[in-house]
């Protein structure tokens, strides 16, 4: 009789080899192959090609081999998209490939990394480390790939409300067309304006990819495309819809796909937005918010700073709830924000109900 | 004095690796003899578990499989690579899913480290099965195994446990409605208490959801309930529930195994190993009685070998073995990670964790009796295999009883015509409500595709009790049912069932959405 551990000891080598193998083929592709640690390599060369004075020199010397990200807190994002994209902030990189690339326009000038960082525009998956996962094309599982081409406008329609922009011409364009040329809010909704026989479009460029019924779409299967072909014929993509077909040139239907996009519910926080100069020239400039909040009666039902009625909920818990946007739309007409309440709206202008967004926020 | 003391000093400091190592390995050496073999074997804290001698059988590969140990070591791998994971995961609804997203991206073999974990655990479930399905057909149950039998069933249920509670913690859609529907089927007593219109007095269903959610729906609360289960008290209750198994595994007298016949020491290597003869001037003393009916008392060593190291190899081997293939399955598959975990929209279909698709299948048809009592039936009737067949003989051995073979084949067969013809006509003719749509719920309870498999497999293992005239054989027929059964619900329900738990042929055919 051969020695029963016989067949053991074989296995126990080759399950022992294999092990070493996989565990050490793991670590290299995940320490030393990731695509980003390839490209920071690629990059440090370039460093290194233009180091000719002083200061590209110090810039070289400080380059180091690592995960880099901006995190902004406020905005709710960490972007690691500086890993890879590492020039865009170095105007000497204007001639190299991407993602090196120096980024384009003066955009970086009014909107620091620091602050925006990149996804908020861009969208995509901002903690992703690889091109495929960060979403620079659709990716499964992940509801916002990163917009493209003329659609990237939609982005600025986040912060940049109601004015018109000459950046963003097709925003414009779009928001224009909106309420005249086609008067969409005649049936349609957006935030507590508008019709309500048709769907509410207050969110519906954040609306996730499974609500949207693909079916019918020709090309790729992403928001953008599946809203440009349906405005150019709603019956072609939602068979039953009601929508009159509003017979567009390509570019309308471009601009509108750019509004709906730009309609998210990523609403940036009160000091990233811009809201549009409505009061402006009416006798309003200068206006007193801690009068204006005791003028329009609040604290007849509110509590908020220690005084105030017990009628309504303390409006200081609401402030730490509710974001600005909210509080403004609250202010311009509080019943659609509040269901079920019976307060009374004050008919407040944007500027006031600006003023007064800004006043409990400060005191608060 | 003072001279001969630090010349003491340097000494026992030039002896140092020496004598620590005597210290800590107690032999401070390879052994040589099976004197000192044996010394390895007990004086070892892990290692003492083991007898000191091994039967040849216990071995053998292709008795185990080496199923029980593969079990053992994927949870071995799971709480290396667990405890690796907590320390960067963030068990609130809020932070989960980005901690998920960050040990992907950033932590450095993030992604493979949870590759194994989740691999691992799929390794461990499907090894548990299919160990308990070896001892089944070893008759490995038979006494004095009784209660080792309960300690597995046991472990069964905890290993799904700690399974089921891991699926909620990325807190991803496949997360989330995995757990909904987990959660369903707790409250499926529902279905029966609203059918008798008392769910308003009684309702064991809704608590037996709001205990293990925290709430009435999947939310935070759910979260760090599953996350305690998962990290402490499963994990606990299964070291504690091994531990058992392994104690009762050795005081029970090894692996089952036949009578060996009388005769002489193994052999093996050319070489006629010594027999322990003992000494007519000398008195032994027993130093602990072993449950059986084997007196080894002046028989000698009867084909058995040394533990150290023939049984290590093994061990070894098997546990390298399932090292291997999770980290092989963990380099070339992601573990899922799909969008964060959405309330508003549901995934459809909404699928529960494989192992529990077949009992989903089942509560397709009826909540109460596919959720609840047809479970309950089959680990009570696991439960009870041991004790309702007593009667010796076959242990140890693929199906060691006259005529179990033939049996398993036709028990195999006749579970696989019934399971298939009873989807088939579900699938084309409807049932009850479609037939009766004013129909009074408790039909549907007591009649449907589940409860009706159920009948034909007692009814099979009945006839199987009667024709036979065997305990065991009709514990074989029904067995093998309930294996056949369960694999071809879950094979059934993982493939074949698409958005609203409709059929289709391949999920390829799912309509476009």
């Amino acid at each position: 009789m051969k020695d029963p551990a016989q067949p053991y000891r074989g296995l126990l080598l080759v399950s022992s080899l294999a092990t070493l193998v996989f565990l050490v083929a793991a670590a290299m592709r995940e320490n030393y192959l990731a695509d980003w640690q390839v490209l920071q390599r690629e990059y440090r060369s370039i460093l290194e090609a233009k180091a000719t004075d002083p200061l590209g020199r110090e810039v070289l010397e400080d380059f180091h081999i690592e995960l880099r990200q901006v995190s902004i807190p406020p905005l709710g994002r960490v972007d690691r998209c500086i890993t890879c994209h590492l020039g865009i902030d170095d105007p000497r990189m204007s001639d190299v490939r991407q993602p090196f690339r120096t980024h384009s326009g003066d955009l970086l000038k009014h909107h620091s990394i620091d602050r925006f960082g990149c996804t908020v525009c861009h969208l995509g998956q901002g903690r992703a480390t690889s091109y495929r996962d960060a979403a620079h094309h659709p990716l499964a599982f992940w509801d916002t790939p990163m917009l493209k081409g003329q659609y990237l406008q939609a982005s600025c329609g986040k912060c940049h409300l109601g004015s018109v922009l000459p950046q963003a011409a097709l925003l414009s364009l779009g928001r224009a067309l909106y309420k005249e040329e086609f008067a969409c809010d005649t049936c349609h909704r957006i935030n507590d304006e508008g019709g309500t026989d048709c769907p509410e479009l207050t969110h519906v460029g954040s609306k996730p990819l499974r609500g949207f019924d693909f079916s019918h779409v020709k090309g790729e299967r992403t928001r953008p495309e599946w809203l440009f072909e349906h405005f150019k014929d709603p019956q072609a993509i939602v068979p039953d819809s009601l929508m009159p077909n509003p017979e567009m040139t390509d570019e309308q239907a471009v601009a509108l796909t750019v509004l709906m996009l730009s309609l998210t519910d990523d609403i940036p926080p009160f000091d990233y937005i811009l809201r549009p100069a409505a009061g402006v020239g009416m006798g309003l400039e200068g206006t007193d918010a801690a009068a204006l909040f005791e003028g329009k009666g609040c604290l007849l039902c509110h509590q908020f700073a220690g005084q105030g009625g017990e009628l309504a909920p303390d409006l200081a818990k609401l402030v730490s709830q509710r974001n600005a946007d909210w509080l403004f739309r609250h202010f311009k007409n509080p019943r659609p924000t509040v269901p079920g309440s019976d307060i009374s709206p004050r008919q407040l202008d944007d500027s006031e109900a600006n003023e007064l967004t800004r006043y409990v926020l400060s005191v608060h | 004095m003072a001279d001969t003391a630090v010349r003491e000093f340097l000494h026992n400091l030039r002896l140092l690796p020496q004598t620590f190592k005597e210290a800590w390995l107690r032999l401070g050496k390879v052994p040589e003899s099976e004197r000192e073999e044996s010394q390895a074997t007990f004086h070892n804290f892990f290692l003492h578990i083991h007898s000191v001698r091994v039967h040849l059988r216990t071995l053998s590969p292709t008795l185990t499989w080496g199923l029980g140990l593969a079990a053992t070591a994927s949870f071995v791998i799971l709480t290396i690579t667990g405890v690796l994971l907590m320390v960067y995961y963030k068990p609130s609804t809020e932070l989960a899913y980005q901690s998920m997203k960050d040990i992907h991206f950033t932590v450095a073999t993030g992604r493979f480290i949870r590759n194994i974990h989740r691999w691992s655990a799929h390794v461990m479930v499907v090894a548990v099965f299919l160990h308990m399905a070896r001892v089944f057909f070893t008759a490995s149950y038979k006494k004095p195994r009784e209660f080792n039998w309960l300690i597995g069933l046991a472990l069964l249920v905890t290993t799904l446990g700690l399974s089921f509670t891991g699926y909620l913690l990325p807190w991803d859609q496949l997360a989330y409605w995995a757990i909904t529907i987990g959660s369903n089927i707790a409250n499926s007593p529902r279905e029966l208490t609203d059918a008798l219109g008392i769910t308003r007095w009684f309702d064991p269903g809704g608590f037996q959801r709001q205990l293990l959610l925290g709430a009435n729906y999947v939310g935070e609360d759910a979260l760090i309930r599953f996350y305690v289960l998962h990290v402490f008290v499963l994990p606990l209750v299964l070291l504690i529930l091994v531990g058992v198994h392994f104690w009762r595994i050795r005081k029970d007298g090894g692996l089952a195994r036949p009578e060996d016949p009388m005769g002489g020491p193994a052999e093996w290597g050319g070489e006629r190993r010594p027999v322990f003869e003992p000494l007519a001037t000398k008195t032994y003393g027993l130093m602990a009685v072993v449950k059986g009916r084997r007196a080894t008392v002046n028989r000698g060593p009867e084909n058995t070998v040394m533990s150290w190291p023939h049984l290590l190899w093994a061990e070894m081997a098997v546990f390298m073995l399932t090292v291997a293939v999770s980290l092989i399955l963990s380099f070339y598959f992601d573990a899922p990670l799909k969008e964060l975990a959405n309330p508003a929209i549901p995934e459809n279909p909404a699928k529960a964790p494989w192992y529990f698709l077949g009992i989903q299948e089942l509560v397709s048809y009826s909540a109460f009796m596919g959720g609840l009592v047809i479970p309950a039936i089959a680990v009570l009737g696991l439960a009870l295999i041991p004790f309702l067949d007593r009667r010796p003989g076959g242990e140890g051995v693929w199906f060691g009883t006259p005529g179990e073979r033939q049996v398993a084949w036709q028990s195999f067969l006749f579970a696989l015509a019934v399971t298939i013809g009873m989807l088939t006509f579900t699938i084309n003719f409807g049932w009850l409500r479609n037939w009766f749509p004013d129909i009074h719920q408790l039909w549907i309870i007591f009649i449907n595709p589940g409860t009706l498999l159920v009948l034909f497999f007692a009814g099979w293992s009945l006839w199987v009790l009667q024709r036979r005239d065997s305990v065991r054989l009709a514990a074989v027929a029904l067995f093998t049912c309930f294996l056949i059964g369960f694999t071809l619900l879950t094979y059934f329900a993982t493939v074949h069932r698409g958005p609203n738990w409709e059929f289709y042929w391949w999920p390829s055919q799912w309509p476009v959405h």
